[in-house]
Parts: structure tokens; sequence; C-alpha cells
């Protein structure tokens, strides 16, 4: 069935628009948005090229402008500040959360039956406690849900 | 292994960002820095919701970008701003550091959430959905950013773009 001119329309302002928006490469075009726009690539080959080429030369110039790399002396600054910095905030987490024990003790002591609905929301630590105690193991377990494993191997820097 | 690893595969990366939203390398650097030891501030109580951890690391660094840019030169870059189509010397072409020079300049006269966005979709990688959130914007604004930034970087660079 061929389709209706109003959708083929349709479909070529869209691309129009993700070329002019994100640049010629439609891998890098919204996911949403990519079957039907590289259905309509495929199908007017002519017009594709001369429009993803138009986009592309404009992507190829701005890639003239290279960003500088972070000197020596700032990667390891950064890497020397990781375990004082991790320590520190987690000798303040348990610390809240010896304050917030302390505090529940002390309200039920009283006898006053709220207490912990009180107590628990502003005293908790901001996440479950991490166990491990070496900042390598804690920046790998908060990591994990967030970010791939955190292996030297699967490094990939985009810059 | 982790910091060894954050370090090399993320301060390139938010040291890049920071450089093309400020316009200058030194202050760039000392962004991504407190960028990442901010991050390692934050492991133990680590609660990023929904957001990626490289979302997060990126609002980050826009947010001290954004600081620094108010603080230290309330009218925006200008050093760039200077550099804006100067033309070619006389005696030969554009070469390729003077086409980055120029595409820094163009950037820098964009609107400042104009350069955010094309910084992160099209430098950064980042996808619609990503880079809408590090901008805490929905993805119809971001397309519109985009849109309008690239369409003045085509017109600032129009004698360059072939």
């Amino acid at each position: 069935m061929t389709p209706h001119p109003d959708s083929v329309a349709a479909a070529e302002a869209r691309v129009r628009q993700l070329a002019e928006s994100f640049g010629g490469d439609p891998a890098r075009w919204p996911e949403a948005d990519r079957p039907d726009a590289e259905a309509w690539l495929a199908a007017h080959p002519a017009e594709a090229r001369r429009l993803l080429e138009d986009a592309r030369s404009l992507d190829r110039l701005l890639y003239a402008w290279e960003a500088p790399r972070p000197t020596a002396a700032a990667t390891t600054r950064v890497q020397a500040a990781a375990p004082v910095q991790v320590r520190q905030s987690q000798r303040r987490s348990w610390v809240l959360t010896l304050t917030g024990g302390a505090a529940l003790a002390a309200a039920c002591l009283a006898g006053i039956v709220a207490a912990p609905r009180l107590v628990d929301p502003v005293l908790r630590p901001a996440a479950a406690p991490v166990y491990a105690s070496d900042p390598d193991s804690i920046l790998d377990e908060a990591l994990t849900p967030w970010e791939a494993p955190v292996a030297e191997s699967a490094m990939g820097v985009r810059s | 292994m982790a910091v060894r690893a954050l370090t090399a595969r993320k301060l390139p990366r938010l040291t890049a960002l920071a450089a093309r939203i400020l316009g200058d390398a030194t202050e760039a650097e000392d962004i991504a820095q407190e960028s990442l030891i901010r991050a390692w501030r934050q492991a133990p109580v680590w609660r990023f919701g929904e957001a990626r951890f490289d979302t997060w690391l990126h609002r980050v660094t826009l947010n001290l970008c954004r600081d620094r840019l108010r603080r230290v030169r309330p009218g925006g870059p200008q050093d760039l701003e200077a550099l804006v189509d100067p033309g070619p010397a006389p005696d030969r072409g554009l070469e390729a550091r003077d086409v980055g020079d120029r595409v820094a300049a163009a950037m820098a006269i964009l609107p400042a959430r104009q350069r955010e966005a094309v910084v992160l979709c099209h430098y950064q990688e980042m996808g619609n959905i990503q880079a809408a959130a590090a901008l805490g914007i929905s993805v119809e604004a971001l397309e519109s950013l985009l849109s309008r930034g690239r369409r003045a970087l085509r017109a600032a660079l129009s004698d360059l773009v072939t």
C-alpha cells in the first residue's frame, strides 16, 4: 500500500528537524524517532543524502574545536583526594546514624510512641549504609546500579 | 582500581565539557576536579535517584560552570567573543586551528542554554533524554535549543560550511 502523501510530507519534515537539531548521523537521533526516520531515508535515498550531507558539513566544522586534555597533575590531585573525601563522608554518615539511633532510644525511653516516625526521615542516612571500607569498594558498590562495572578495560573516553 | 578508572574515564570528559562551556582550559580543569571530588564525597551516601552517574556529574559540572561565569564574567566569555569572525590571515587560508578558534568564538556568543545543549549533544555525545535530564528541561525544549543553536552556528560560520 502506498503511504498517504500527508504522512510522507510529515515524515520528511520530521527528518529535516532531526538533522537540523541532532546533526547528520541518524544513530544520534532520538530513539523514538529513528524507525520512522530511517524508513523515510531508505525510501528517498537521493534526498536523504543531500539532507544528511548538509547537516554533516556543520558537524565536521564543529569537531574542529578540540577540547583540552586534563594535565597529569590534575589527575593525580583527583585520585589523591578520593580516600580522604570518601572516609570523611563515611564518618559523617556514621555520626548521623549513631545520632539517629541515640535519639530513637531516648524517645522510646520517654515513652513517645510517635518518635520513630518523627526521627526516621530526618536522621536516617541518605542511602542504605555502605559496608565496604576502602574507597574503591565504596565506589564500586555505589555505582553498580547506575554505571557499568568500573573495570579499566571498559574505559572509553569521549571528549 | 575504581578511583583510577573513574578518574581516567570522567576527568577528560568533564574537562572537555567545562572548557567548551567556559572557553578557558585552566578554569575548566579546576571545575572538572571539583566535580569529581564532590562525587568522592557523595560516594558513601550515594543516592542518584533515577539519574545516571554520568548525568549527575554533568549536572554538577554545569552548575559549577554557571556559577563561575556569573561570578567572574557577568557579561559572558568575552575573550572568545573577540575571536568572532577574524577572517583568514592575508597570506594564507584557514588552518585547522583557526577553524577551531572560529568555532569556539561562534559557540561563545550563543545564548548560554543553547551552548549547553549543543555541547552536551554534539561534543559529549549524550542522547536527548540524558541531555535533557542534565539540563533539567524537557526533550522538546532541548530539541528547540539545539535547533536554534545549530542554526545560529551555521549562520556565524557560513563562510566555512561547505
